[in-house]
């Protein structure tokens, strides 16, 4: 009698069926075999040459174009903060999470496509590292203002690649952020579009000396910062003016100073002399 | 001697209760009289039955007691505390608690319990309260006298009068006193000590010298002071009067300060001519000054170090646009500031408890001037560590400048870049900045950490190379520079550590450990010794950067006494022991070059605030029991048995209270008008009184 209800039981819990991860494990096996086979076998980060000379870094999205101005982007501020600042930075890099050793590399700006594949297990691990360790991911859905349709569903993508990553609670940049003052005083952050609204960490965490691991914007900021090999910018800036392009390398500026020096200019020693200049 | 004895009498134990009894013998009375006076036939008889019928409820019983009387006690207090261990004291005590114990044994019907007086740490010689404690087990009609040996320095004499008469328990308490009358000695006494004290001030400690037992006023007296091993200094004081000492708190951690007053002539103890304060120097904040080169990736590992630290002011110095890259952008477009470095370099640069330069290059930035200053700060004291790259080779590196002379290796010109991993050396093994790292290299084995790439190369090397590189080239150089310290990282690759590159490695340790051995925190000496107090233990751990063999250290107990102490090796670098504390006070270890103190209990314990033999304390008591002071220097006194009423003591001779106490052992019992004898009497009687009556 006792089995007999034992069988009822189970039976009434459905727990007589076959083991549900049986039939899952067969398609799950099967994509994770894709995803090997599908993806590039070798690294291209050599650590030697990463780890001696400080340089920026793009996610490669997969998507030619989209890959070439996040390039052409990085060597132009390269070369802007390089002429500027006392910061000498290297060749910039495209690298991809998970393949690549993010550890060497201050920032990573990330240009948000709607047709590039999620992270894998592999890539969020080193991506979650990568902000733990003190980095910053910058990433650009570069769909503000005039730019809206020309990168469609790309705040979807948005969310579907930082699925699984430890993305801090956010807030819009407040008017006395470091990103404001960090090199240049700056009050908005222009790229090829403006209007875009650009977030950061909204509790400031101490034991990373109150830097944001994650920068999220939509200005485009790659393609302002873009030159080609003639020294030209080859992506003209919405509205237009030069003023919006040498906004948008100031902002690039800022950015990594604020990746290379962390929180410096809100430094207690720095605040009276620069509220003095901005009037307050 | 057990004198048992006999005694009989006769007992009436009524069975009923006396009124009732009394009630019907008066009326047995008034009737038998009535009958009497009327001359009734067989009154007599009745009379006998009444009287028979009386007598029987009076129930009279023969009673035999047998009875033994009782040994009475004395009690004899032993004080084996620390003061008693001067000079021969314990001696005399000794000898006189021998021959005590000798004629107690003599005298009849006399048993002596001896009570050892223990030391009590803090609380001195607590004789009272033993004696409370044993007294409290002797009944009190028992008690004969109590026999104290000590040298009266008692702490818990009674001294309110009630007290005082239940103190003794109410037989004869005697006092003989070890040591000699009129004694002197000379004490330290500490009046005032703070236990904490700040980083870079100073504390007062008030004392005062005092002569004990001595008739002049004050005095002149040199008194010596040693702090932490350094050279003592002396100073002439007056005794009896305050005297303050400015103790400069140079250092997080325990300070010590000995203090030593010369010697009085004859004076009883030289113990408590010492006094020891210890001085708990914690910091305020950590003043910290990073004055960092051109920005690169391995920048903010400083900052978030350091900003993670809520007890660190840091200050940051950075250039971030070079002169010659002025690219004419208006001052208010502009977010950089003229740095205040006159401020920095040279007005508050001492206030910094640490600088450290991470990649800096001096292109003409700061003036030799201000480098000079930096260097002065190092011999005079300050803490500087150095993370350097390629800018330390060449025309702008740091060690052409001034500060150069205060730097440990110079650059040969060399910059090796190559993959490899840091080593602890053999010296880094046993350096409290590199000791017991995790991860680190064993015997043969690479050590867990992440490969760097490049390594700046020296030459000729001074101080201690604790890390190496490629072919065991220097790494990590620490080194002493006059007063101060100086740290060298011949890479700037630590930052790939914090990133977690190839694993990572423990670069916060090294840099916190570093930073806190620039700061000379005592925790990371690597010539040490150290004692603690750990619960009826000293714990002692010793720390030296030589080879071979630790030292045995001499131990020197609060009360004088020395023994060596053998030392196990705990680890590189690392030896330590314990052993049982069984002296409350200082106790002084000592490896030959340096000195640890511990304080077990109170640093300055009031067994040691008086060393003279006194009768002073116990007076009140002896006095108000009726019993006698004897200075055992003097006679040893006898033994006597005295009556309660009698004095207690004479000329050569203390008393013990006689106080015949007894139990009783046995008690026969007879009942002398058995109720059937009574019942025979009673009803043979009234028979023939009846008939008598009837006739």
């Amino acid at each position: 009698m006792l089995s007999l209800d034992l069988l009822i039981a189970l039976w009434l819990r459905g727990l007589l069926r076959a083991p549900a991860p049986a039939r899952a494990a067969a398609p799950a096996a099967i994509a994770l075999f894709l995803v090997f086979v599908a993806a590039p076998v070798s690294a291209q980060v050599d650590p030697m040459r990463a780890a001696l000379e400080t340089r920026l870094a793009f996610v490669v999205t997969g998507s030619p174009e989209v890959d070439r101005v996040s390039r052409a982007g990085l060597v132009g501020l390269t070369d802007f903060v390089n002429r500027r600042t006392a910061a000498n930075l290297a060749e910039p890099l495209g690298v991809r999470p998970g393949l690549d050793d993010l550890s060497f590399f201050p920032l990573l700006y990330w240009p948000v496509t709607a047709d590039q594949a999620s992270p894998d297990e592999r890539a969020i691990e080193a991506l979650n590292a990568f902000m733990r360790d003190g980095g910053i991911i910058v990433f650009d859905t570069r769909d503000a203002g005039l730019g809206r349709g020309m990168n469609a569903g790309a705040s979807a993508a948005l969310q579907r690649l930082t699925r699984g990553l430890a993305i801090p609670e956010l807030h819009p940049v407040p008017a006395d952020h470091v990103l404001t003052r960090a090199f240049y005083l700056l009050s908005d952050f222009p790229g090829r579009y403006v209007g875009g609204q650009t977030w950061v960490q909204r509790h400031e965490d101490r034991a990373n000396d109150s830097v944001s691991p994650v920068v999220i914007g939509a200005n485009d900021w790659a393609a302002a910062w873009a030159v080609d090999e003639a020294g030209r910018n080859p992506y003209a800036t919405v509205p237009g003016g030069a003023r919006q392009r040498l906004l948008a390398y100031r902002f690039g500026v800022n950015l990594v100073m604020y990746a290379l020096t962390g929180n410096y200019k809100g430094d207690q020693v720095h605040v009276p002399i620069i509220l003095e200049r901005l009037g307050q | 001697m057990d004198g048992t004895r006999t005694l009989a009498s006769v007992a009436f134990d009524p069975l009923l209760p006396t009124p009732l009894f009394v009630a019907l013998g008066l009326l047995a009375g008034i009737a038998v009289g009535l009958a009497l006076w009327r001359r009734a036939r067989g009154a007599w008889l009745r009379a006998f039955v009444a009287a028979v019928l009386l007598l029987a409820l009076a129930n009279p019983r023969l009673v035999q007691e047998t009875r033994r009387s009782l040994p009475d006690v004395a009690v004899l207090l032993v004080d084996q505390t620390a003061s008693q261990r001067v000079g021969d004291r314990m001696a005399v005590t000794e000898a006189a608690r021998r021959a005590i114990e000798d004629r107690a044994r003599s005298l009849d019907a006399l048993e002596l319990r001896t009570v050892v007086v223990p030391d009590a740490g803090a609380n001195g010689t607590r004789l009272f309260e033993a004696l409370g404690r044993a007294l409290a087990e002797v009944p009190r009609g028992r008690l004969a006298g109590t026999i104290a040996i000590t040298d009266g320095q008692i702490h818990d004499a009674p001294e309110e009068a009630e007290a005082i008469a239940r103190a003794s328990g109410g037989a004869p308490f005697h006092l003989l006193l070890t040591g000699r009358r009129g004694e002197t000695d000379r004490r330290v006494r500490v009046l005032d000590a703070p236990p904490f004290g700040i980083v870079g001030r100073s504390v007062e400690v008030r004392l005062v010298v005092e002569d004990l037992g001595t008739a002049g006023g004050a005095d002149g007296v040199t008194i010596t002071q040693r702090r932490d091993g350094e050279p003592p200094r002396q100073a002439r004081i007056r005794t009896g009067e305050a005297h303050t000492i400015r103790v400069p708190i140079e250092r997080a951690g325990q300070t010590v300060l000995e203090i030593e007053a010369e010697p009085l002539a004859g004076e009883v103890s030289l113990l408590n001519n010492r006094a020891v304060v210890a001085i708990n120097g914690v910091r305020d904040r950590l003043r910290v000054l990073l004055v960092s080169g051109e920005p690169h990736a391995g920048q903010r590992t400083w900052r978030r170090l350091l900003k993670a630290d809520p007890n660190v002011d840091l200050v940051h110095f950075t250039i971030l646009r070079p002169p010659e890259k002025d690219d004419l952008t208006p001052l208010s477009e502009l977010a950089l500031i003229a740095f205040p470095v006159r401020e920095l370099f040279q007005v508050k640069l001492r206030e910094f408890d640490l600088i450290i330069f991470d990649r800096f290059a001096n292109r003409g930035i700061l003036p030799p001037s201000y480098l000079r200053n930096i260097a002065e700060y190092v011999r005079g004291g300050g803490g500087l560590f150095l993370s350097v790259g390629p800018e330390y080779v060449g025309p702008v590196s740091l060690f052409n400048t001034p500060l150069g002379q205060v730097l440990p290796a110079s650059p040969t010109g060399r910059i090796g870049e190559a993959p490899f991993r840091a080593r602890v050396t053999e010296v880094g093994m046993r350096h409290p900045i590199t000791a017991a790292l995790p991860g680190a290299n064993a015997a043969e084995a690479e050590a867990a950490w992440g490969r760097w790439y490049r390594r700046i190369d020296v030459a000729a090397p001074r101080g201690q190379v604790l890390m190496s590189g490629p072919g065991g080239e220097p790494l990590l150089i620490a080194d002493r520079v006059g007063e101060g310290r100086v740290a060298l990282l011949l890479s700037d690759q630590i930052w790939l550590w914090s990133r977690n590159h190839d694993g990572g490695g423990p670069q916060a340790e090294i840099l916190r450990r570093a930073a806190h051995w620039l700061m000379k925190e005592p925790d990371l000496e690597e010539e040490d010794l150290r004692a603690r107090v750990d619960g009826e233990r000293i714990v002692v751990e010793r720390r030296s950067l030589a080879e071979g063999p630790p030292p045995s250290l001499t131990v020197t107990s609060p009360s004088g006494e020395t023994r060596m102490l053998a030392l196990e090796q705990l680890g590189p670098g690392r030896a330590g022991a314990e052993f049982m504390a069984d002296q409350p006070g200082v106790w002084r270890l000592t490896d030959g070059s340096r000195l640890a103190f511990a304080a077990v209990g109170a640093g300055n314990p009031r067994e040691f605030l008086d060393l003279r033999a006194l009768a002073e304390p116990a007076l009140p008591v002896v006095q108000r029991s009726g019993g006698g002071i004897v200075w055992l220097a003097d006679q040893l006194p006898e033994l006597r048995r005295v009556a309660a009423d009698r004095p207690a003591r004479g000329p050569g001779w203390i008393g013990l209270k006689r106080n015949r106490d007894h139990v009783v052992t046995g008690v026969a019992d007879l009942p002398l008008m058995p109720p059937w004898a009574a019942l025979v009497l009673i009803l043979g009687a009234a028979v023939v009184a009846w008939r008598r009556e009837g006739q």
